[in-house]
């Protein structure tokens, strides 16, 4: 028996044994962010460190997903900016290639064109982003401090469905966002995500 | 092979066809139908006593492949929500989860749900006294394949109130079905559920939870499912038949690093594929008191991976052994 097939059993033995788990979510509201470089819709590449100094808001994006597409349509995110001004808000889009949501990047930017979004869109086609900050849903968002510390993680509002005027929402990153400027914690600082998965 | 448009239509046109065969004077709305999931409401009498406590149901029936979601929907979805507030006569009303089931999605993600067809039970309360009872429900909720379409839908039925109450044989058995597959509170079906927490420093802990007296029905076939949690976020549970219970070990990472997590907090959970006679499925809150500082703990965790290797090796040397004694030719 050659040492190859020994080594193969070996490996199959002993990952047999190991738990098929899901890996929990990485990151914890007070730990630093992950730090990433990824290309926007015309190639320009962003750094988390690059905004380090300024909030930064994350928002997991895809047009495909209807929950990402009502947002958009009804300008959730966008006035959400509009609100906090010296904020940066960054779109992170994590669908592979090979998903049916994937939209190449000429085509993200009709897509923002038509529904206003002025902020960038950043290709993240392998997922390693998404995952490293564990993003499941389009959309979750992840506001992060001055310091690139994490002061919120969630859904945007209380209202998964849309079925509530926007002034009867409880929009979260609003809320962290002025708690935030105010020297406060973000209260909640954790709410559970809704919407489409990822298409990892 | 058939295409998927088209067992989409032959599934939104079923509902018609069942109309055609039988008309129902039955106690249901109207089906709202669409083209991956058709929903009603229905109750269990034709005629109800005035007064008297109604059960009641929001059924989905959903094309194959797509699912509906349990008040945690996991990584995906978001939990269905009945607003009975527009009814007249109603007094009260309280939505029921059925035991649900993990699914898979695409990119290792889990959600929590049903698939084929759901009824949540809702036990209604009709005001003292009135002579009417009209149910008007918004039904917010949404359907996941690969991809997510959201409802909403407005369903309205008129429940007969008068004297002798009788049951609706096309309803009765389904919402009782319904309400069978409710998990059974873990006192009610004489079980006892301990939890106890190990806490490392590096923001992960596990929970383990003992359900005393529980056995699974097939061997594999127990699940637990935890209400969603602000304080953490829960991997796959790992569960092993103990000669005399069920033994749950739930790898969590807290969602706080800014603050400690408390010394005592409640887990809400639900168990599932329980073999008799304890109920197929139980419901628990569970306290989960101080962790034990988890440094010595968690070596334990290395322990089975241990004797994993230990017995790789102990074969390895037997098989030597036996060349030794027996050289290959």
């Amino acid at each position: 028996m050659s040492k190859l097939v020994r080594l193969a059993i070996a490996f199959v033995l002993l990952t047999a044994f190991l738990p098929s788990c899901r890996p929990a979510a990485a990151l914890a509201v007070g730990q630093a962010a992950p730090e990433f470089s990824l290309p926007d819709v015309d190639g320009q590449t962003h750094t988390l460190a690059q905004y380090r100094g300024k909030v930064v808001v994350l928002e997991w994006i895809n047009p495909g997903c209807p929950f990402s597409h009502r947002t958009a349509e009804e300008g959730v995110m966008t006035s959400t900016l509009s609100r906090h001004p010296g904020v940066v808000w960054l779109g992170i889009n994590s669908t592979a290639r090979n998903r049916a949501d994937y939209r190449a990047p000429a085509a993200f930017k009709k897509y923002d064109a038509q529904y206003g979004i002025t902020y960038p869109v950043l290709y993240d086609t392998a997922g390693t982003v998404g995952r490293a900050y564990g993003a499941t849903t389009t959309p979750h968002m992840f506001v992060i401090d001055e310091q690139g510390k994490l002061v919120y993680e969630g859904a945007i509002d209380d209202d998964p469905s849309g079925s509530q005027p926007k002034a009867k929402r409880t929009n979260y990153v609003d809320l962290a966002l002025a708690a935030h400027a105010a020297g406060k914690s973000a209260d909640p600082a954790v709410t559970k995500s809704w919407g489409c998965s990822v298409k990892y | 092979m058939v295409k998927p448009r088209s067992v989409l239509l032959a599934f939104a046109l079923s509902p018609l066809l069942l109309a055609l065969a039988a008309p129902s004077r039955a106690a249901t709305s109207e089906w709202a139908v669409h083209p991956q999931v058709r929903a009603r409401l229905l109750t269990a009498r034709t005629v109800a006593a005035p007064g008297e406590n109604l059960l009641a149901g929001a059924e989905f029936v959903l094309a194959p492949g797509w699912h509906a979601y349990w008040k945690n929907s996991g990584d995906a979805g978001f939990a269905p929500r009945v607003d009975l507030g527009a009814s007249t006569g109603l007094a009260g009303s309280e939505l029921l989860w059925p035991a649900p089931r993990r699914f898979q999605v695409t990119g290792g993600l889990q959600a929590f749900g049903y698939e084929h067809q759901v009824i949540y039970p809702l036990e209604l309360h009709p005001a003292p006294g009135a002579g009417r009872l009209t149910l008007r429900a918004q039904l917010d909720y949404v359907v996941c394949a690969e991809e997510c379409v959201p409802y909403r839908d407005a369903l309205e039925l008129e429940q007969p109130l008068g004297a002798p109450p009788s049951d609706d044989p096309a309803t009765q058995p389904a919402l009782a079905e319904a309400r069978a597959r409710v998990p059974t509170p873990v006192e009610q079906a004489h079980l006892v559920a301990t939890a106890t927490l190990t806490r490392p420093e590096s923001g992960k802990g596990e929970l383990e939870l003992v359900l005393r007296g529980a056995q699974p029905a097939l061997a594999g076939g127990a699940d637990l499912f935890l209400e969603s949690s602000d304080l953490f976020d829960a991997a796959t549970p790992q569960i092993d038949a103990l000669p005399d219970a069920l033994r749950v070990r739930v790898p969590l990472t807290w969602k706080r690093a800014d603050v400690s997590p408390p010394a005592v907090f409640t887990v809400a959970w639900v168990a599932t594929g329980l073999a008799p006679p304890a109920p197929a499925a139980v419901s628990g809150r569970t306290r989960v008191a101080g962790g034990t500082a988890g440094g010595a703990l968690s070596w334990l965790f290395v322990l089975p991976f241990l004797a994993v290797a230990l017995v790789f090796l102990w074969l390895l040397r037997a098989a030597r052994a036996h060349r030794t004694a027996r050289p290959e030719k």
